[in-house]
Order: C-alpha cells, then structure tokens, then sequence
C-alpha cells in the first residue's frame, strides 16, 4: 500500500454470467461506467502521489469481467494510461475470468492490455460451478472448450482450483493428473475454499475437514516435487514455499502476508472500497466508504473503522493466539482475516485453516532440505538455516 | 574531520546541522518537521521512541533512511511491531530492545516481519541468560531468519573470520565513534541507561576502561574472551559477573568453528567458496 507498489482489485461489474452454487459475492446488476472508472483512475493516481507510490496493478474481475465488451476495456485502457502518464504513474492490468464467456474476439485486448495472460477457476472435481439451471458437467465442457481454444490462440491461462470433499476423496495424484497431464495446465494455483455471503449447503460442505484437507495438501506438495518441480510447473502458493525454504526469493499469496491492509483494496461496480473482493462483495459491514463519495482516496482509507480493524488483527493474534511461538510465524502471520470470519464469525482469531498450512509448511520445509543435503556433502545447521545471511555479509 | 556519529534529540538538530546524526523522537512528525526531504544529507538514521505513534507518516518522507524502531518493554510491545511493517517499503528497519524477561517474542515477531534485530544485553540478569541462549539457537538454526540478529550476528562473522572486533563496535557504543547527546546537549557512552558519568576523554574511553579492568587482573584478565568482548559486561558496574555471558560467547563460537568446518568442507567438495 506505501511501497513503490500499489494494487487494487478492481470489478467493473458485480453481475456474472454463472451461478456457481458455493460463490460468496452478492451478485447486483451493476456495472461501471467509463466516466466513473476516470474518477476512481483519478482519486488513485491523486493517493499514489501523496504517499509516494510509483506503480499501479489494477487486478481485473467481477463479478464476470467479459459481461462487458473488449471495446470497453480497450476504452478503460487508454482512460487509465493518459491519466497515468500525466502523473508519471505506471499501471499494470491482469484478468481474472471465468471464460464462459470467452470468445477471439478477446485475443487483442488480452494479448493488448494483459500481457497475453488470463486467470481463470476450475476445480476438480466440479461440483459446484455452473451456469442456472444447467449442471455443473455442462460448466466443465463450456470452460474446457473456451480454455483450449484460449491457449491455442497463445494465450497463457492461469487456473485457480478450490479442493471439495471429492477431491479430497481422489486425492492429490488425480487431482494433479487432470491440471497438468490432462488439461495441460503447467500454471495453477490452489486455494482454500470460504463460505462467505448468504449460507447454503454447498458452502457449508465446501468447509473440509481439516485432517483430510492436510494430508491432501502435504500429498500434492510432494506430487509436485516429485513430478512438476523440476519441469517447471508453476503450483502456488506451494512453488513459492519451496522458493522460501530454499532461501530465494519468494512471493507468498496475500493471505500469508504480515498485513493485508498493506497490500491491496478492492473496488466494486459501484464504488465501495473493502480490503478485498471478498469482503467488498460478501459484508457490506466491512466496507471502507465508497470512493464516489467526496472525499479523497487516501482520506477514506484514513478514517475507515473497518480498516483499523483489519490493521489492528495481526497486533490481537500476537497477544491473544499462539502463533508468536510458531516456528512459521514468518509466512503466514495468522492467516486470512475472510476466511477466519467467514468460518468462525469471529474476526480476531488465527486463521482455522492453521494446520492445514502447518501442513504445507512442514512438508516442504522436510523437501527443500532434502534437496539442499542432496546437493551438498554435509551441511551444518547454521548454515543450511541462513547461509546466505552469513555468508553475503 | 570529525566522524563521530551523534544521537541527538530532535530538538537539537539545528544544533548539530553539518555534522552526522541520528535523531531521535517519540512522535514520528516531529522528525518530519525538523528534518524535510531536501535536508537529510546528515542524517545516518532515525530512532523512534514510542511504538504506538502513528508511522504511517514516515511512509512518504526519506525514502532509504534507516529506521530505529526502540522498544522499552519488549515483553509488552511486541506485537506493536505489526505497525511498523509497512515502513520496510521505505526504509531499512531495524529494531533495538533490552535483554529483559519476555524479550524473545520481539524478537521472533521482529524476526518474522524482516525487521533486523539489536540486542541490547547491558549487564543482563542471570535469570534471562536461559532467554538469550534460546533466542541465539533460533538466530543459528531458525531459517526464517533473514536479518542479522546483533550483537550474535557481527560477533559470529567476528569469530568466523579472526576479526579483531568487540562488542563496544558492533552494538555502536564506543564514544570513540558514537556519542549519546542529552536534551541539555551533554554528550554520554551511547549505552542505555544513558547518562551515566564517565570521567576523562570519551574519545579514549573504551581504551582505558579495557586496560583499567586488565590491570586489576580480575576476572576479565585470563578470560578467552576478551578480545571480542572489551570489558563490554564489565561496564557500568565492574563487579558484574560474567558466568552466564560467557555461556552465551560459547554458543557463538561453537557455531563459528562449526560454520567454519563446513565451509571447509564446501571448498574440498565445490573446489570454491559458497557465495
């Protein structure tokens, strides 16, 4: 939030095109229009001067981002790259989509203003993703379909996959097998699943058990190394924990970020600003202000309550949780404030998914340092822990 | 030309103007009212006094100036840290507290957060010498450590490499280098609790009391570690017993002479140098 880089999720519209049964957005009609997106460009650019920021990510999505039209973005572009070059900004674009309703005619403001890269979601397998009154099979062809013509048009797609109960009951070979070997995917990531918004059943059997969930993680963690790593599978969050145990440089999901208050907002079709596209789409309770209103930016995110909140649970958990004797305190910090409230109702405790990364954690700290002795002789405690803090000195 | 550092009040900063600094404050606009952007040649660092004022304000002034963040109770602040996180965007970080019991949490928060670490052992109390074996073990094996932790980390590389270097230099409290200005522009040893009297020449100080405290041919006379230490625990009062310190300069140097055999060991495998 206060380094050179800024980034906000940013959703030009709140509507969507499936109805995905465990999605957590409150879905409205809304979209935003390009004069409101050149008064939310500006009030941006107005908070990046004040606090020194040079950079810009606008992370892209919905709602359904392609309910709107190629045109519109192209538009949206060059509004936000005049603004921006007036203020010696620079501002980077990335989408995230669900594909549905892709098509060619995408190719050039993709390959134009997201660098020939889209995000999308898939899990496996689909239970809970479909279009109304459609099954969730018909969901799986629409998206396999437009993902491969994607990707046959050159454009690099990243998945994001939400575990359910039968993943977990295929377990971590199927699971991985479908992405890589069957799809093709050599980019994805895996995300825990939360049960914002309204409940329903599918949200509340979306909540795994936590043992299974563990050792289903620890097992893809090991599928991996074992069979991605070296071909150069991109698997987050679990590449950048082996990146951190070996002592490079690693970028951890936000989730395991010291505060994410630091790090990002989100913006929704009709100007409410929250921490993220969780909260600014599930808990109106937890929303900053609204960024059409008459105040700046920077002042909103000032005198937000609901912001103090959030900057306020890391200094809480340390007090009252037991994460400050945690040997992984360093990359996680407690965890995802959504998915502790969403799970819990209570917003001032660790993250429940605790031992589920605890998990993660251990497992790859055992690999990388399994790797490490692999390559060396010996290797004393001191310096395998940080050698290159000892060393570079 | 003079090279001393000074730690000076913010109030004296007019006071000191040309000559280089660290300027200390309880409250975060005060040090960006007397030091703007533009005036900060001077300026080795800055030191904040009190964690819970407002740091945000340091986010856009004096991007690269070192930040001091100086905890009085560590065992009750810990998790203030939090605060200052985001200032690691804009300036290198480091984090000073008193060996007292419950210090280790700031360290480990600190540690987590990227924040470098000072100790500040004075003449510790042997009840916390347990306290201080436990945080060195997670400064040597812990591999989320990735800053150093002083004084273990320079006295490490010390006894690593044969470096002639004491503990007066690595915690910058030799006033031969360092001087600690008082609001009424006294300058003092630069080791907390700041104030107390020194007779004679600062410049010489560290030379004088490590000779005076030889001659007496007490327990510093025949002790191993000397030549790293300086009489640093003998320091204010003499009759400090150093049992549990040495404990702790036998930890670093086991690890020293371990890290040393496995860089050998590295060299006859790799035929080079680990960088």
């Amino acid at each position: 939030m206060i380094g050179n880089q800024f980034s906000v999720i940013l959703l030009p519209t709140n509507k969507c095109n499936v109805a995905c049964e465990y999605c957590f957005e409150e879905k409205t009609a809304d979209f935003m229009s390009h004069e409101q997106l050149a008064v939310v460009t500006e009030k941006l650019l107005d908070h990046m001067e004040g606090n020194a920021i040079r950079g810009l990510t606008l992370y892209w999505q919905g709602g359904e981002v392609m309910l709107l039209t190629p045109e519109w973005f192209e538009r949206a572009e060059e509004i936000i790259g005049r603004a921006a070059e007036r203020r010696g900004k620079v501002v980077e674009h990335s989408l995230q989509t669900n594909m549905i309703g892709y098509s060619p005619k995408w190719n050039g403001v993709i390959a134009g203003m997201f660098g020939n890269s889209v995000g999308t979601s898939m899990d496996y397998p689909n239970l809970y993703r479909k279009a109304k009154n459609r099954a969730p099979e018909h969901y799986t062809a629409m998206w396999t379909r437009n993902v491969r013509e994607a990707r046959e048009a050159g454009i690099q797609v990243g998945v994001i996959s939400i575990p359910n109960k039968e993943t977990v009951r295929l377990g971590a070979e199927s699971f991985y097998s479908y992405f890589v070997d069957e799809l093709g995917i050599t980019d994805f990531q895996v995300n825990t699943s939360f049960s914002g918004g309204e409940i329903n059943d599918a949200k509340k059997e979306s909540i795994l058990e936590m043992d299974g969930l563990a050792g289903f993680f620890a097992d893809l963690t090991r599928i991996w190394v074992e069979r991605g790593y070296e071909k150069g599978v991109k698997l987050g969050p679990i590449d950048q924990l082996m990146s951190h145990f070996r002592g490079e440089g690693a970028c951890l999901p936000c989730i395991w970020r010291p505060n994410c208050t630091d790090e990002f907002v989100s913006i929704d079709a009709r100007g409410h600003v929250a921490q993220c596209d969780c909260w600014v789409t599930s808990y109106p309770d937890y929303w900053f202000g609204n960024i059409f209103d008459d105040v700046s930016f920077t002042e909103l995110m000032q005198k937000s309550k609901a912001r103090q909140k959030f900057q306020a649970r890391p200094e809480r958990l340390m007090k009252d949780e037991s994460c400050v004797g945690c040997d992984y305190l360093s990359i996680c910090h407690g965890g995802c404030p959504v998915r502790t409230y969403s799970i819990t109702g209570d917003f001032f405790v660790k993250d429940p998914y605790c031992q589920v990364y605890k998990a993660m954690f251990s497992t790859m700290e055992e690999m990388a340092a399994r790797m490490a002795a692999g390559r060396s002789r010996r290797s004393l405690p001191v310096l395998r822990a940080h050698g290159s803090l000892l060393l570079g000195s | 030309m003079n090279l001393i550092v000074y730690n000076i009040p913010v109030e004296l900063v007019e006071a000191f103007r040309g000559q280089k600094v660290i300027v200390r404050s309880h409250d975060p606009s005060e040090l960006l009212r007397a030091l703007p952007n533009g005036a900060l040649a001077d300026l080795v660092a800055v030191q904040l006094l009190r964690l819970d004022s407002d740091a945000e304000a340091l986010s856009s002034w004096g991007h690269g100036v070192p930040v001091e963040l100086v905890m009085a109770d560590p065992a009750a602040e810990f998790a203030k840290l939090y605060r200052h996180a985001k200032l690691l965007d804009k300036h290198p970080m480091r984090v000073s507290l008193p060996v007292v019991p419950g210090f280790a949490k700031a360290v480990r928060v600190a540690v987590a957060l990227q924040f470098a670490v000072k100790l500040e052992p004075g003449q510790p109390d042997p009840g916390v010498i347990g306290e201080m074996s436990e945080v060195l073990s997670f400064f040597l094996h812990n591999p989320s450590v990735g800053q150093p932790v002083e004084y273990f980390h320079s006295l490490l590389m010390a006894m690593l490499h044969g470096a002639p270097l004491t503990l007066w230099e690595i915690q910058e409290e030799d006033p031969a280098a360092m001087r600690y200005v008082l609001a009424d522009g006294t300058q003092v040893v630069p080791r907390p609790p700041f104030g107390t009297v020194v007779t004679g020449e600062l410049g010489n100080f560290v030379e004088i009391f490590g000779e005076g405290l030889l001659a007496e041919r007490g327990e510093c006379a025949g002790c191993e570690y000397f030549g790293h230490c300086g009489g640093y625990f003998k320091w204010p009062r003499r009759d400090f017993s150093c049992d549990g310190v040495k404990a702790v300069f036998r930890e670093v140097r086991g690890a020293a002479e371990e890290l040393r055999g496995d860089l050998a060991a590295f060299d006859q495998v790799t035929g080079e140098t680990p960088t």
